[in-house]
């Protein structure tokens, strides 16, 4: 309850300190924080914005030797032929599908993992456990992928072989294209999970100590400290990485999707970077790789707008 | 912040150059090129004047050479054959080596930034769709100056391969045709009293025997006949050739009744082969695993499980790993070469490389930069640079110890074969033989080939061009793939091959099927 | 550590957190162990397979060989370099501009939030940003890396909203005692964030830790390269042409896992330095809510 107290001061002070500012010559009061951002500002304008003009390539039939101005145009061709491939159907509906897992299975594991270490009292095993769960994220894709397959492989793999031996059938856990959807989002928990506990483990840093000592004060349970004070304090950091993540919906991940990506699961697998590599990138087609870019960050565009918008109607602070 | 004013103002020149691509210089010849496709390219002429003294090399020269690494070591500027060759030809020699997957692109950008390296490797696609535009150097008028390149890379007749009449605008990188062929479990075989496979039946019966009579006498039914792997963007089978040979297949493009033709549209030959691996997959004859091995995968398992009956061999690579890696697990195996079987009408072939990839020079590049290159060319072909680059430099990568060679550990580390093996080499079986090899494990490899040499399958679309297969190929293959790997698999009918056939022809085969024949009529002239 | 447990003992609840890190600890470390004891396995018994998490016999030899290799040791202190510069240069540029962002007062700030929130979304390929390095004359320089990769947007919304986390009292409290902005954010603000600062840091490290495309597009000199081009190289796995792989020198399984071991280790190194910034409350002392 306190909690709700000190943001509500805290909202009224910013308020105040905002018309405040207003009123008298904002743009002067603010010069020291222009000369703080300049290098920043000049990074983005130098090698995000400059290179955006690139962008013009997905009008056009773009030939190296020619360069941007030179080469021929050619409108909307390149989006007509990514509207009306007959498997943008298929790449809209496997993308969305592993993206939707991943948002509703991956994204909450760190946040739980956080919040699990959060509430360990003996800190050497929070810190073991912590360091452990952390160290997946060094090892590539690659490795991962490898491993997965010396476990789960049909032939030779580890768990078939004890599933065997125990009298029953092996499982085709990689070529049989059910398992697949399974096997991407528990590799990217697998692997990413600690990593990502990080970003609420620095959150939840910043609660104060005397909440919880108050609470405990008023009698309230575990479950009921971990509701009224840590979920709060992971809110706005919960908030902004589920937005961002929406602007990345159709990302899921180029290298690891082709890694476990084979003929028989590709109805299943084949999402739009792996399209666009086979498409685009092996051909050396930057028009039609830059095409598929667009289309996919105009779609993350518009759900990080809407996901933005809605988060202010509730009150909460979006990303912009 | 100060430093920042000349970064900025930097930048604002450099919207100017991405406006017109690349050096002002290089656009400007750009333009040129692009305006006069057809006529030569600027460097032609000055390189079609013949160079007096091209012993000239007064002044030092930074040389960038660009190639794909399969692996292993470095470039590095320390290394022995490093400094051996800047030495040797007054350069400073930048040669990076990066893997396949990261090549197309970093040479697609170097391409648009005009800043192609002194020379590369480029593969077909981008040699065919690039070999017009004047970025690579024409050697026709040169070639003969240099008497090592127009010996030992084939002759005129690969020299001229992939180009238009009159021009050599590459050399051309030397892969063993015939490089692989079956090597199968001799200790089995006599094991269980079985003969030689000949026919593709046999074959069949011999690895069931592998699959279900417990070779290896360990009393576990853990043993396979042969398994296979698809090549890496997924749109062939790999390992398994000779196979596809004796059920009369193409390898992927082939000559029927003075047409091209592709595998994919054989659909009787298709379904004797499909249900024969089908047959093989059920049976546990064929590894369970096959669709998603990785290149190397069966090599590996055949010589570190022991588990397997048949291997798809490279012979260099046979005798110098296989063997001793695989008498460790089973100290009785032998291997012995298994030539390709028969099929049903008596159709035999081996696994068959086409040599595509082509060494180019800069055409943009001083005419001295291109003249020092062509004579670092002409030694690494010559009787001492063949030596240099195979086995690196004397004293520092092996050692001469009697009248024997021995290898050491800075070969390996400096990659001191790395020219040999990713850019340039004669053709010459003999591409990963190094003078400390045994000569008996010489005569050995050799044989092998000798035996593969007659059973030639070769691809015949191999230098030719179509648009569409190089824009949708790739996507109508691993599609029509799908289907055929299912169908072996057990997924789905024999007959849904049909189909897979129809919608192939249907979703771009056609065109491509037309556009290679229009290329292959234009070369049979 | 008493004070959590002054949190009211609740038996069923500290077992089932327990219990459940504890698997999850031993999900990951299993397969993770497979990665470190290949690297310590003889080759016989990589070959044989005669093992799967502990080897019978234990050697450093991969470990030996990796340290005697030169191009290994070159592309492993390029790393080291590439990491500490590069991060030193992200933290200041990322830093800087997400404590200005931060500022709810300042004119244009929305517009500047737009502008960074569109990179992460569009970017214009590495044709263009390539370029633009060679026109800045960054090619084969390590500064390529640096700048092209000065701030990712990612992290500096994140870290911006870490700043606006920081109570406003604070900032007027400062600024009476006539502290300047660039005070209030070099002895107040940066302080009081360490958590995001460490985080921030950690995941820059690791960013430039892990670079390789840009290494492999930007520099020429392959003296240059980092270790990840090293391990790159090292883990390809075979093209096609079955003759290359064999040809080239191949490392053995245990090489490779040693060096994907000793790849990660500086960096997994580092962390347990860092959790003391995750520790819950580290704040209090100077956050009076």
């Amino acid at each position: 309850m306190r909690m709700e107290i000190k943001e509500e001061a805290v909202e009224s002070t910013a308020s105040s300190s905002v018309a405040r500012s207003r009123s008298s010559s904002a743009w002067i009061r603010g010069i020291p924080i222009y000369v703080m951002i300049l290098p920043g500002f000049l990074y983005f304008v130098i090698f995000r914005y400059i290179p955006m003009g690139g962008l013009v390539i997905a009008f056009q039939e773009y030939d190296p030797f020619l360069g941007f101005l030179n080469s021929p145009w050619t409108g909307l061709d390149n989006f007509h032929r990514l509207l009306t491939d007959p498997d943008l159907g298929m790449l809209l509906r496997n993308s969305l599908i592993l993206s939707g897992l991943n948002l509703i299975l991956f994204f909450p594991a760190p946040i739980l993992l956080a919040i699990m270490l959060s509430e360990v009292s003996r800190s050497w095993f929070r810190k073991s456990v912590q360091t452990i769960i952390y160290m997946p994220h060094f090892l590539s894709w690659v490795i991962v992928v490898n491993i997965t397959v010396v476990l789960f492989a049909t032939q030779d793999g580890g768990i078939n072989n004890l599933l065997e031996s125990l009298g029953f059938q092996r499982i085709e856990f990689l070529t049989d294209s059910h398992y697949f959807r399974a096997l991407y989002v528990l590799q990217n928990i697998w692997k990413e999970s600690g990593w990502s506990a990080i970003i609420f483990l620095a959150a939840l840093a910043g609660v104060n100590p005397m909440l919880y000592e108050a609470a405990v004060v008023d009698g309230a349970s575990r479950w009921r400290q971990v509701w009224h004070i840590t979920l709060p304090a992971l809110k706005s950091t919960v908030i902004i990485l589920f937005i961002l993540r929406l602007g990345q919906v159709l990302d899921l991940g180029f290298e690891h999707i082709l890694l476990i990506q084979n003929p028989v699961n590709l109805g299943v697998a084949d999402v739009f970077d792996t399209y666009v590599y086979r498409n685009g990138v092996l051909q050396g087609n930057f028009s039609y790789s830059t095409t598929v870019g667009v289309f996919k960050s105009v779609i993350g565009l518009v759900l990080i707008m809407l996901a933005n918008r809605l988060t202010k109607v509730f009150g909460q602070e979006g990303v912009y | 912040m100060k430093r920042w004013l000349p970064i900025s103002i930097a930048a604002v020149l450099a919207m100017g150059t991405i406006a017109g691509c690349g050096d002002s210089n290089d656009s400007k010849t750009n333009a040129v090129n692009s305006e006069n496709t057809n006529s030569t390219a600027p460097s032609s002429e000055q390189s079609s004047e013949p160079d007096s003294d091209k012993a000239d090399q007064s002044k030092k020269l930074d040389i960038d050479i660009l190639t794909i690494s399969y692996g292993g070591a470095n470039w590095s500027n320390d290394s022995a054959i490093a400094q051996f060759l800047n030495q040797k030809f007054n350069v400073n020699l930048k040669f990076q080596a990066i893997s396949q997957d990261n090549y197309e692109e970093k040479l697609n950008v170097l391409a648009a930034a005009g800043n192609f390296p002194d020379a590369f490797l480029v593969q077909k696609p981008d040699y065919l769709k690039w070999r017009d535009k004047g970025v690579f150097l024409d050697l026709a008028p040169v070639i003969d100056q240099y008497p090592n390149l127009s010996q030992y890379l084939g002759g005129k007749e690969s020299l001229q391969f992939m180009n238009p009449p009159g021009k050599i605008y590459g050399l051309p990188y030397y892969q063993i045709e015939t490089q692989t062929s079956f090597g199968i479990r001799k200790d089995w075989l006599d094991k269980l009293g079985l003969q030689m496979p000949t026919t593709i039946d046999e074959f069949y019966d011999v690895t069931k025997a592998f699959a279900t009579q417990d070779p290896d006498g360990d009393g576990k039914a853990d043993t396979y006949g042969f398994s296979a792997s698809l090549v890496q963007n997924k749109t062939d089978f790999k390992h398994i050739d000779p196979i596809k040979a004796a059920f009369g297949l193409v390898n992927n493009w082939g000559v029927k009744d003075g047409q091209l033709i592709s595998w994919h549209t054989q659909t009787k030959e298709l379904e004797d082969f499909a249900t024969f691996l089908n047959k093989a997959y059920k049976e546990g004859v064929l590894d369970k695993d096959f669709a998603i091995n990785k290149v190397k995968d069966p090599q590996d398992k055949y010589e570190t499980a022991g588990k397997v009956g048949i291997d798809d061999v490279v012979p260099n690579n046979f005798y110098q790993a296989i063997v001793p890696k695989l008498k460790k697990v089973d100290p009785n195996a032998e291997t012995v070469q298994l030539l390709p079987p028969k099929g049903p009408t008596g159709l035999q072939g081996t696994s068959t490389n086409s040599i595509t990839q082509k060494i180019v020079i800069n055409a943009k590049i001083d005419k001295d930069k291109q003249d020092r290159l062509l004579e670092m060319f002409n030694y690494f072909l010559s009787d001492e640079g063949d030596v240099l680059t195979k086995s690196g430099v004397e004293g520092a990568d092996y050692k001469k110890d009697g009248d024997k060679y021995v290898k050491l550990d800075a070969f390996d580390q400096d990659g001191a074969n790395l020219i040999s093996t990713l850019l340039l080499r004669r053709f010459d079986l003999h591409t990963q033989i190094h003078l400390w090899d045994d000569p008996t494990t010489v005569s050995n490899v050799d044989q092998w080939f000798k035996n593969n040499e007659p059973f030639k399958w070769a691809d015949a679309a191999a230098g030719l061009e179509s648009p569409t297969a190089t824009k949708i190929g790739t996507t109508i293959d691993q599609k029509f793939m799908a289907t055929l790997i299912k169908v072996i698999m057990g997924d789905q009918p024999i007959g849904d091959i049909e189909q897979a056939v129809a919608q192939w022809k249907k979703d771009g085969g056609d065109q491509m099927t037309k556009e290679y024949n229009d290329a292959y009529q234009a070369t049979q002239k | 550590m008493r004070r959590f447990n002054a949190r009211g003992s609740q038996p069923i609840f500290t077992v089932l957190t327990t219990g459940m890190l504890l698997v999850s600890m031993l999900i990951v470390l299993f397969p993770f162990l497979y990665v470190v004891t290949t690297s310590f396995a003889p080759r016989e018994e990589i070959v044989s397979r005669g093992f799967f998490v502990f080897p019978h016999r234990w050697t450093i030899n991969a470990y030996g060989y990796l340290m005697s290799n030169r191009q290994f040791m070159t592309s492993f202190l390029n790393a080291v370099h590439i990491t500490v510069l590069g991060t030193i240069v992200n933290m200041s540029f990322t830093s800087l501009m997400a404590y200005g962002l931060s500022k709810r007062w300042l004119k244009g700030r929305k517009a500047l939030n737009l502008m960074v929130l569109f990179t992460m979304l569009f970017g214009g390929g590495i044709i263009p940003t390539y370029l633009v390095v060679k026109s800045l004359h960054l090619i084969d320089s390590y500064w390529s890396l640096y700048l092209t990769g000065a701030i990712a947007p990612f992290h500096l919304i994140v870290m911006r909203s870490f700043f606006q986390n920081i109570p406003l009292e604070l900032e007027e409290a400062a600024r009476m005692d006539g502290c300047g902005e660039w005070r209030l954010f070099g002895r107040i603000v940066l302080p009081l964030s360490l958590p995001a600062v460490a985080t921030f840091t950690l995941f820059y490290a690791v960013q430039n830790w892990n670079a390789y495309f840009n290494a492999v597009l930007y520099l020429n000199d392959s003296d240059k390269w980092p270790l990840q081009v090293f391990l790159r190289q090292m883990m390809n796995e075979a093209n096609d042409s079955m003759e290359n792989v064999s040809g080239a020198f191949e490392y053995s399984p245990s090489v490779k896992m040693a060096a994907i071991v000793i790849a990660a280790v500086p960096l997994i190194a580092v962390y347990p330095f860092l959790q003391k910034y995750f520790n819950k409350g580290m704040l209090m002392g100077s956050v009076k809510g």
